[in-house]
């Protein structure tokens, strides 16, 4: 570029084009952060006019490590199923559905029909509940119950016993009438109420468990403490009714 | 004034260095080419121009490492990063440039003045950019890159993606508008119009 003879333009133009007196370097770190962040191409990277895809060497990493975490917790848990260490509802379930591969069914068996009978409708509920904390109410006392039974191994408190003590809870809410909850305290209450859904079901429910038809509750089955009914009765008898009000329940919640 | 090869020649180590890594690199790059890059956006965004030159050092810090070329190069696409980055400022804002009447307003604080007294400061570099700001953008974008960036014709075509040729006209109308405004703002030197004409035609080319 030639010369600007006019002293007036050349003097604007060498202001324009003047160094900084005071340079800022405030911006500096924040490109240098960018700086580190980016991907590194080295020396023997192929020379390319547009941006090379960015490498992603975590994404299949990552994958691979968490399928080797799944077999391995997988693994473990057919093992310890195999071997019937696991806490008996879990080890129920197992039993049904890897007992053709020896998983044995938990010590309590015999008992197992009737928790199974009053802590749920169905015996693949009583895990959902377990495990995920299901809104529904069905499924909240099943897994309480389940709860009650499976700290000791020993028989004494068995799910039968508790469904006992919900039958006689709910003599006592039958016989108060409306002013049940003054009669019970706070944990008794908290049975009833997760047994039949909510606190006004307690009444209607208590009357139908104690007549043998139980119509409003959620937790229908839960009862008949009497009854000692096979697996496969008791999944057909409040498969069907279970299932309607269960899934109301579910609906309402 | 500096030719572009003469003020990004040196910049070739540097310019090796970001691209093996090194922070020093890429600050020593980042010291030499934002003021020019700054001054250039505060012509074409105005107030935005730091929030842009920032965008543009992201951008070519991310970059950096895939670039292919010299010093001389990576200056021109740093200059075409910026001048995309600030036309996408400016359609965001709905706007052109904010400042159409800086030159007025320099023109006018210049005649104002005491001539004795503006020797000193007659043209502080905010003013200078005022006045440039001033001209129509394809001219001011064109004087900017000629003369304060330092860039050739051709290196200047490239960042505004013009033909050379339209490149040096904008250039040279621009540096006439300027000197006629500054001749306008000085009393007494009604004769050096036509000197002004043709330093400006030399400039251009």
């Amino acid at each position: 570029m030639k010369e600007i003879k006019n002293p007036d333009l050349a003097a604007l133009l060498a202001a324009a084009a003047a160094p900084e007196p005071n340079p800022d370097e405030r911006g500096l770190e924040a490109v240098l952060v960018a700086y580190r962040a980016a991907p590194f191409a080295g020396p023997d990277h192929a020379p390319s006019a547009s941006p090379s895809p960015r490498r992603r060497p975590m994404p299949g990493g990552l994958l691979l490590k968490f399928a080797a975490a799944v077999m391995l917790f997988v693994a473990g848990g057919v093992t310890a199923a195999s071997v019937g260490a696991l806490p008996d509802p879990i080890q129920r379930i197992a039993h049904d559905y890897l007992g053709g591969v020896g998983v044995p069914a938990p010590p309590r068996a015999s008992v197992s029909p009737s928790a199974g009978a009053s802590a749920s409708p169905s015996r693949s509920r009583t895990p959902s509940a377990t495990f995920s904390a299901a809104p529904d109410a069905s499924s909240s006392a099943a897994a309480s119950l389940t709860a009650s039974s499976s700290p000791s191994a020993s028989p004494s408190p068995s799910p039968s016993a508790a469904s006992n003590e919900l039958v006689t809870l709910c003599r006592i809410v039958v016989q108060t009438g409306k002013g049940w909850q003054s009669q019970v305290d706070k944990a008794q209450r908290m049975i009833l109420v997760k047994a039949a859904g909510a606190p006004p079901k307690v009444l209607p429910y208590c009357n139908g468990l104690l007549n043998g038809s139980p119509a409003n509750g959620t937790n229908s089955t839960p009862a008949t403490p009497s009854a000692t009914p096979s697996p496969t009765t008791s999944k057909k008898q409040g498969g069907g009714k279970n299932g309607q009000s269960s899934g109301s329940d579910s609906s309402q919640d | 004034m500096l030719d572009a090869t003469d003020r990004t020649g040196s910049l070739d180590p540097a310019l090796d260095a970001a691209r093996a890594g090194s922070e020093s690199g890429i600050a020593e790059l980042w010291r030499a080419l934002n003021p020019p890059i700054l001054r250039y956006l505060r012509v074409v965004v105005g107030e935005s121009a730091e929030d842009v030159a920032s965008e543009t050092w992201l951008h070519a810090a991310r970059e950096i490492r895939q670039f292919r070329g010299d010093a001389t190069g990576f200056r021109v696409w740093l200059f075409r990063v910026a001048r995309h980055r600030a036309l996408d400022e400016l359609r965001r804002v709905g706007r052109r440039r904010e400042d159409p009447a800086g030159l007025d307003a320099a023109d006018e604080r210049v005649a104002r003045d005491d001539p004795a007294a503006e020797a000193l400061e007659r043209f502080t570099t905010q003013r200078a950019l005022g006045m440039i700001a001033g001209l129509p953008p394809d001219q001011a974008e064109a004087v900017m890159l000629r003369v304060v960036a330092g860039m050739d014709v051709a290196q200047t075509a490239s960042v505004l993606g013009k033909r050379p040729g339209a490149v040096r006209i904008a250039t040279m109308r621009g540096l006439r508008r300027l000197a006629a405004h500054l001749e306008a703002g000085n009393a007494g030197a009604a004769g050096n119009a036509s000197s002004s004409a043709g330093t400006a035609k030399e400039v251009a080319e």
